[in-house]
């Protein structure tokens, strides 16, 4: 049986209704089910009183949700009051999973923190980690860096788990960046690496195997060991695809090494890549690694044609604003 | 420009598309809450995007 059968095997016992977000009625349903990131799934019942809803896909986490979900019909409403009279970890933990689906993350935490004192056998710090990570993504109130800090070390005190280890890793780093200072991530990066050194889970090692670079980069301090991991960790034919190119070229832009070479590889994705968004994510990115190289003419540019390209995006346009907003303070 | 992703999610979200693909038949939220009701199913919503 292969995957396409096991998921349409799974799905037989719901009306599946895809709704691109993007696109006609998907953009208002979008909005107006307050959907934070892709995929979301909303199980509802035929009145689209919503049983549950969560974030992500995989094969196992759908088949996982979808008995959870096909198990308990009630809406999330009736669930709520069966929680607030006779509170039990599991429900607990699928109100935290609607909640932090819906961004109310710090009711999410809170669900996850009672999951946790419910049922004290198991620990919820990754979920809570989770949680904080994306709130403070989000800039949501109450949250920020040394919340989402916290959070972590309680996912290192509490979990063997290499995967969770190693994602808090790749997470501290994205938070830590967007904070504005990456020595923050060094702990959890330099854990990461360390603690998993010896897993024999091909999915953990192929993990820290992406998170190498990094650690060159701000544990060891190593740009040239971290671009050569980079490249080192490409797919095969990486440099004849755009989107495989748009990626190292972007890697490097955001970390600041190997600009130079990371031009000519843009340069190389442009003229690979289809008319259209794509071409223009890579002007983007050839636009960033010039402004990088001191050459906010260049910038300017690039990102016209970008909008040229994707002329619906408002992004480009603020971009095209800031080079030129750059260049003009420059002359 | 790369679209961030957050990391726990990476590598499984493309899949759902090709995965779920030949069960995406209704217009509308209406036409799907009609066959849910006519059907006895739930309704499952897979919100996404093309990007």
């Amino acid at each position: 049986m292969n995957e396409d059968a096991d998921v349409q095997k799974m799905l037989s016992s719901v009306v599946l209704h895809k709704v691109d977000a993007e696109k006609g009625e998907g953009i208002e349903l979008a909005k107006s089910y307050k959907v934070q990131g892709y995929p979301t799934f909303v199980m509802a019942n035929a009145e689209v009183q919503p049983i549950d809803r969560w974030m992500g896909y995989s094969k196992s986490l759908l088949g996982e949700m979808l008995d959870e979900s096909l198990a308990d019909l009630s809406t999330v409403s009736e669930k709520r009051e069966r929680f607030s009279k006779s509170p039990s970890a599991p429900v607990a933990v699928k109100l935290a999973r609607y909640d932090e689906s819906m961004g109310e993350y710090g009711s999410a935490v809170e669900f996850y923190e009672k999951a946790g004192s419910l049922d004290p056998e198991k620990t919820y710090a990754f979920e809570i980690f989770d949680a904080t990570f994306s709130a403070g993504r989000r800039k949501a109130e109450g949250f920020g860096i040394d919340r989402t800090k916290k959070a972590a070390d309680m996912v290192l005190a509490s979990s063997q788990d290499g995967m969770e280890i190693i994602q808090v890793g790749q997470m501290m780093s994205y938070a830590a960046k967007q904070a504005g200072d990456e020595t923050l991530a060094v702990p959890y990066i330099k854990t990461a690496v360390e603690r998993t050194a010896d897993s024999s889970d091909e999915s953990v090692q192929k993990s820290r195997g992406g998170l190498l670079p990094t650690y060159a980069l701000h544990v060891e301090k190593n740009p040239q060991k971290a671009v050569d991991l980079k490249k080192a960790s490409m797919p095969e034919g990486w440099m004849d695809d755009a989107g495989q190119l748009n990626s190292y070229a972007w890697w490097a832009f955001e970390n600041q090494v190997d600009l130079e070479n990371a031009k000519v590889l843009a340069e190389k994705g442009v003229e690979l890549a289809p008319e259209g968004k794509e071409k223009a994510q890579i002007l983007d990115t050839l636009a960033e690694i010039c402004n990088s190289l001191e050459n906010c003419a260049e910038a300017v540019e690039l990102t016209k044609l970008a909008i040229a390209q994707d002329p619906d995006s408002e992004f480009y346009k603020k971009q095209l604003a800031r080079f030129q907003e750059l260049l003009a303070a420059k002359q | 420009m790369k679209m961030l992703t957050k990391p726990v999610l990476l590598g499984a979200i493309a899949a759902v598309f090709a995965a779920t693909a030949a069960q995406a038949g209704y217009e509308s939220l209406e036409a799907a809450r009609a066959a849910a009701a006519e059907q006895n199913k739930p309704l499952l919503l897979d919100f996404y995007t093309e990007w």
